[in-house]
């Protein structure tokens, strides 16, 4: 780890790699590039609350915030 | 609890306020910043009181100290012998709701779409208008789903102002003809847009500035970010604008440079046919999200994503850097506006304790997490039942005085959260099975037996015991089971993706 906040740059690299995981391993309908204070993060979108993980998840150094949605549909 | 007025002093009270009205008639008229005045009850603290009162609606609340003399409103006026009190109610400008109106010429961000093809009937919002830089032509911006039906549309099909939705039929009202649409793919997409050309006598149809004025149309100094086209309970999608003009090969009248790109925690605002102007934040960029339309799910790539800003109807909005920002969540606004109208009281502050309680505690049992699932596929449907259901005003009154009775306790027991040490006690549930009593009158015999189920099993673990004793109670996997075979039955109540069972 550094002190360093974490970049739009660095997270993007993480979703190229690990954006297909992240979605079927938690049941998402999306993904994006959000941020928690000075660093960038992963906002996953669930349909259902019961897909939310109890526990912190961090990939490759990312935190992953997890927002539920609901569905999206075209308005 | 609300007092109870005699006939004769209720009338009394209203006649006073309209002799009111006509005497100040011409003081509340010469100030603009006054838009109407009723006779109502005087709210104080966010909290409607007893007292009967002449309510005046303002634009906007100013400080007394800010205020010349001569626009000064007194607490209370005086008619006879007799005073009545004043209370001055910010709305905002008030105005006809006329975004899903027919109207010549026609501003952007209200009603417009096609004919009703298939049975179905459809309303979006009309973006803004574009230079077609093909032709040089006179366009509509909004999106594919909006103006060509999701992929269906053919160039040439009428488009109406307002849409066939909002009652606009063809040829009477239509204003353009669809020109071209990006295709909506499975996957792959960045852009659900389209275009429609203004049709001759493109003077009288349109107007290049938003509804009301709301906000002003797409310029180098208010740059346009995105086109609104999606969204879900707490968040609003839109398409890149940068994309959406190559893909179409159109710009805004105000020429190029009248885009911007976001930064995440940017104001944003739009004007659109359902919720009019709304201003938001971008929380994300980057967003890939799949979304569920007629034909099926479609996944976009490099979206912005903005807290909600937008309801069905507002697809086709144009999205500006601009307006105060805000972080609204409307993921059980439904619910608190169906309770207010209930209780009669403003519910928001219940509502925020609620979402907190939710969040900190709810979520993180098992029960609990079950129930939110619950709560959130059958929303809307029971919102709609809700809609439906004349509810009797013995049980309306009955809501209200058991609201009153325990809203400073819940409040208390909120301040203190899972430190509390209070206890579910007998009298919560004699009062909680009267309400039961009450509420099964509007369900079905499945619903009142689950209903039943679930209230004993709430007695049996509940009962004596305190928050964080009922918090470890939710997150038994046995309880949760149980509560799983009681639900489980009601074919009314939806338990995952599928239909009703």
């Amino acid at each position: 780890m550094t002190d360093q906040p974490i970049s739009v740059e660095a997270v993007r690299r993480v979703l190229a790699t690990r954006r297909e995981e992240i979605v079927q391993r938690f049941h998402a309908i999306g993904t994006g590039i959000g941020r928690n204070g000075s660093d960038h993060i992963i906002t996953v979108y669930l349909k259902n609350e019961r897909d939310r993980p109890r526990e912190e998840v961090v990939v490759d150094g990312v935190s992953l915030k997890f927002e539920v949605t609901g569905e999206i549909s075209p308005y | 609890m609300a007092k109870d007025y005699s006939t004769d002093e209720f009338l009394k009270s209203r006649h006073l306020v309209g002799a009111l009205k006509a005497r100040h008639m011409e003081f509340l008229g010469r100030d603009t910043n006054i838009v109407g005045s009723a006779f109502g009850r005087r709210i104080a603290q966010g909290e409607i009181t007893n007292e009967l009162a002449m309510v005046i609606y303002v634009a906007k609340k100013v400080r007394q100290q800010f205020l010349p003399m001569s626009r000064l409103l007194p607490r209370r006026l005086y008619i006879g012998g007799d005073c009545v009190a004043v209370d001055v109610v910010e709305t905002g400008p008030l105005y006809p709701h006329s975004f899903t109106a027919r109207e010549r010429p026609a501003p952007s961000g209200i009603s417009g779409g096609p004919t009703p093809s298939g049975g179905g009937m459809s309303s979006g919002t009309m973006g803004c208008l574009v230079t077609d830089l093909t032709d040089g032509s006179l366009c509509i911006l909004s999106n594919n789903h909006v103006l060509a039906n999701e992929n269906l549309g053919v160039a040439g099909d009428p488009i109406l102002q307002p849409g066939s939705f909002d009652g606009g039929t063809d040829p009477a009202d239509r204003i353009a003809t669809l020109k071209r649409f990006q295709m909506i793919n499975a996957t792959g997409n960045t852009v659900d847009c389209a275009i429609a050309q203004v049709t001759a006598g493109a003077a009288a149809l349109v107007i290049d500035q938003m509804k009301n004025n709301a906000m002003p149309t797409p310029t180098p100094q208010h740059p346009a970010v995105g086109l609104l086209f999606a969204g879900g309970c707490n968040r609003t999608f839109c398409n890149p604008i940068n994309n959406v003009l190559t893909a179409l090969n159109i710009q805004f009248l105000a020429g190029a440079g009248s885009t911007a790109g976001v930064s995440i925690g940017d104001n944003v605002e739009k004007v659109g046919r359902t919720t009019e102007y709304q201003t938001s934040v971008v929380m994300e960029i980057d967003a890939s999200p799949t979304v569920n339309y007629t034909f099926g799910p479609a996944s976009f790539n490099s979206q912005i994503a903005t807290m909600w800003m937008s309801d069905p109807g507002d697809s086709g909005s144009i999205v500006c850097a601009g307006g105060e920002g805000s972080h609204t969540d409307h993921c059980s606004c439904g619910t608190s506006t169906a309770t207010s109208s209930v209780l009669g009281v403003d519910v928001n502050r219940e509502r925020l304790m609620a979402e907190e309680v939710r969040d900190k505690f709810l979520r993180h049992t098992k029960i609990g997490r079950y129930g939110l699932d619950l709560f959130q596929l059958n929303e809307e449907r029971f919102l709609e039942r809700f809609r439906k259901t004349q509810i009797r005003q013995e049980d309306r009154d009955l809501a209200r005085h058991l609201f009153n009775k325990y809203v400073e306790e819940g409040r208390a027991a909120f301040m203190e959260q899972d430190r509390s040490e209070r206890t579910l006690t007998e009298q919560h549930f004699h009062d909680a099975r009267t309400a039961l009593r009450h509420a099964q009158q509007y369900m079905t015999p499945e619903e009142v037996k689950a209903s039943e189920e679930l209230f004993r099993l709430a007695e049996e673990h509940g009962k004596g015991r305190k928050p964080r004793e009922i918090l470890a109670q939710l997150n038994n996997e046995e309880l949760l089971k149980r509560v799983k075979e009681i639900a489980e039955p009601v074919k009314t109540v939806r338990k995952d993706d599928g239909a009703c069972n």
